[in-house]
């Protein structure tokens, strides 16, 4: 049977560069400029899933992003990873969101599309790591959801997954359509091919904004955001902290040395 | 004039910076002391396409150009310069025959080689002859229909692993007169010799091709008789010349890289000696190097793309960037101090890698031959 699959893609600043993010002391936001943006790493793995899936059962992958202008680029990498297509939402009066807001302008967009027979996304992403956004969607959408999963197996008729949850691994069977998040063990992504970089130049990205969703502006964005960032810290030392300063390895000596002392109380 | 890559490049940038950083990353230091490149190196490339770039569409290629070749050098060349040796030199033994083949010898050979399901390198250098071709002492006998090759060619990237070779040989009835052929592995008489062992760029194959009464069916005459040196010179001018440059770009970038990141953790006087000017003024000529030779390579690259001459832009650039990442290497050397001798920190096998893309596709006094040339025609008054 042919299929309909979504994913949701964040785009992310490289997770590999995190170091170099500040914090700006005025506007309590994070600096990211120069950072190179990338998809958020199991957005990867729930691409692949979805690319897999429809190389053996046949369909359609469509992926859809909300983000800001630098997210593009990683759209038309998408299409060069499995894709047929992409939805870019951006611009308006989506900036601000959080999870929920996010969540409704993309469920809006999917119902624009069509609600598709699988939806895949990252379990978590390398920003905000709410993994809200998957489970909001689907609930919005009023379709089943499996969170967490490393594991899944489409029979033609049903997905029977193993969904990774704090008391275990969970094993069930749902019904199409369904919306899946996934783990770093679902797969291995694969890499990006010089012929499919030139394929996804001619490959479709539709630019929605806020007006093109059949949903309230006052529901997206900062606006329809439930919650709200009061500040950003750095996490602070606590008081019994104690910081070791020096060459890194005089510093990586002596943690060693600290570490041995607390777990095998000698000096190491 | 605009100098930004476009969206394309830009892609693929990052489909060889990703293959270099997640496939051959993990695995540099292990090929470093192996002194061999694992097979599996070679089927990501060719799974990735990395040799199809300049092989065109109709014979199973993307067509992309030299610039996107330039650019998937560069990124590799980063990370492994040994394998970005390798890679340079497989598209230089595929140019040969997609500029002079006949039609036959292109699509018998370059689906393959685009695929990477067989590999090419090109064979001219010999002990009496590199610098000066004319000098090789290979000969090609026309016998029945074919011809008897004998000869030992030296310094041959790829000797051992590729699957074709185009030899330059001198007419056995004709000595002034040079032609090039299609060998391969398996042919009576063809075989590789021994194998180099190198002060840098391991893991490449750099070793001698034998030729012992190799018998070459006449169909595998590259181009017309006595087109050799043409063939040889246009091939190391214009794509062996390119790939040097790409190497050594990424090479310098890399020593940029290390020595920025060293310089900001080692600390001396209670500072990192990145505040120092002596150090940031090591950077800032390094900086410049690359600048001066990304800026040649790729304008090089563009006209070679928009076929226009470029001889002597790549004569330029190959002089230039080789001889800036022996120079970098050792400035970021001099940056790490001691640790820069030692086989802990990268930069030791950098400024090692670096000496080979000297003499590499034609010496820097070579490359100052043809430069002089150029300039001699260009500013004549």
């Amino acid at each position: 049977m042919s299929l309909r699959i979504a994913v949701l893609l964040k785009s992310v600043p490289d997770p590999k560069l995190w170091h170099r993010v500040t914090i700006d002391p005025v506007t309590r936001t994070l600096r990211k400029e120069g950072i190179p943006r990338v998809i958020s790493p199991l957005d990867r793995n729930a691409l692949e899933a979805a690319a897999s899936l429809k190389e053996k059962h046949g369909g359609e992958v469509t992926v859809i992003c909300m983000g800001s202008s630098g997210a593009k680029e990683n759209l038309r990498e998408a299409l060069a990873l499995g894709a047929d297509r992409a939805v870019f939402l951006s611009g308006g009066t989506f900036g601000g969101a959080d999870s929920l807001a996010t969540a409704r302008a993309l469920s809006a967009a999917l119902q624009k599309l069509g609600i598709p027979d699988l939806i895949f996304c990252g379990a978590v992403s390398y920003y905000g790591s709410t993994g809200q956004v998957g489970p909001q969607v689907a609930q919005m959408l009023g379709i089943n959801h499996f969170s967490s999963a490393r594991k899944f197996v489409y029979d033609g008729n049903m997905l029977t997954v193993e969904s990774v949850t704090d008391g275990g691994v969970l094993v069930a069977r749902g019904r199409l359509p369904l919306l899946l998040t996934v783990l770093r063990e679902a797969n291995k992504p694969r890499g990006l091919r010089l012929s499919e970089t030139v394929k996804a130049r001619r490959k479709e990205i539709l630019e929605w904004s806020p007006a093109d969703l059949p949903v309230s502006g006052a529901q997206l964005g900062l606006e329809g955001s439930g919650t709200r960032m009061i500040d950003l810290l750095p996490p602070t030392p606590g008081k019994d902290a104690e910081i070791i300063e020096g060459e890194p390895e005089v510093v990586a000596r002596e943690i060693l040395r600290k570490i041995s002392v607390w777990t095998c109380g000698t000096g190491g | 004039m605009d100098f930004r890559f476009n969206e394309e490049q830009e892609m693929l940038r990052k489909a060889a910076r990703e293959f270099a950083e997640e496939v051959l990353a993990p695995r540099a230091e292990e090929i470093e002391e192996n002194d061999e490149i694992p097979t599996e190196i070679f089927k990501e490339m060719a799974e990735r396409d990395f040799f199809a770039v300049t092989v065109p569409e109709e014979y199973g290629g993307l067509g992309l150009g030299h610039v996107a070749r330039m650019i998937i050098l560069e990124e590799i060349s980063r990370v492994s310069a040994a394998v970005a040796m390798m890679l340079q030199v497989f598209h230089l033994g595929i140019h040969p025959l997609i500029t002079f083949g006949s039609e036959e010898q292109k699509q018998k050979y370059l689906p393959d080689l685009a695929a990477g399901k067989i590999l090419a390198t090109v064979a001219i250098t010999e002990a009496t002859g590199g610098s000066d071709p004319t000098g090789i002492q290979t000969t090609a006998r026309p016998d029945g229909d074919g011809y008897i090759l004998n000869g030992r060619k030296v310094f041959i990237t790829g000797a051992k692993v590729a699957d074709i070779a185009v030899i330059l040989a001198k007419m056995n009835d004709d000595p002034g007169v040079f032609s090039a052929f299609i060998a391969e592995k398996g042919m009576q008489g063809y075989r590789s010799g021994r194998t180099e062992v190198k002060m840098g760029l391991k893991g490449s194959d750099t070793g001698d091709i034998i030729l012992e009464d190799c018998r070459i069916p006449k169909e595998n005459l590259l181009g017309n008789p006595g087109a050799g040196l043409k063939i040889s010179l246009n091939a190391v001018g214009e794509v062996g010349r390119a790939g040097m440059t790409g190497c050594a770009m990424g090479l310098i970038t890399a020593c940029i890289e290390a020595s920025v990141s060293f310089a900001g953790q080692r600390v001396l006087g209670g500072k990192p000696i990145s505040k120092l000017q002596g150090i940031q003024w090591k950077l800032a000529e390094m900086f410049a190097d690359l600048e001066a030779s990304r800026l040649m390579g790729y304008r090089a690259a563009a006209l070679k793309d928009a076929g226009q001459p470029c001889d002597a832009e790549f004569a330029t650039s190959k002089y230039f960037s080789c001889e800036a990442a022996v120079r970098v290497a050792k400035l970021a050397c001099d940056i790490h101090g001691a640790y820069g001798y030692m086989k802990e920190y990268p930069v030791q096998r950098y400024l090692r890698d670096a000496h080979l893309m000297i003499p590499s596709a034609g010496t820097s006094d070579i490359m100052k031959l043809v430069m002089a040339r150029t300039v001699m025609k260009r500013y004549a008054v």
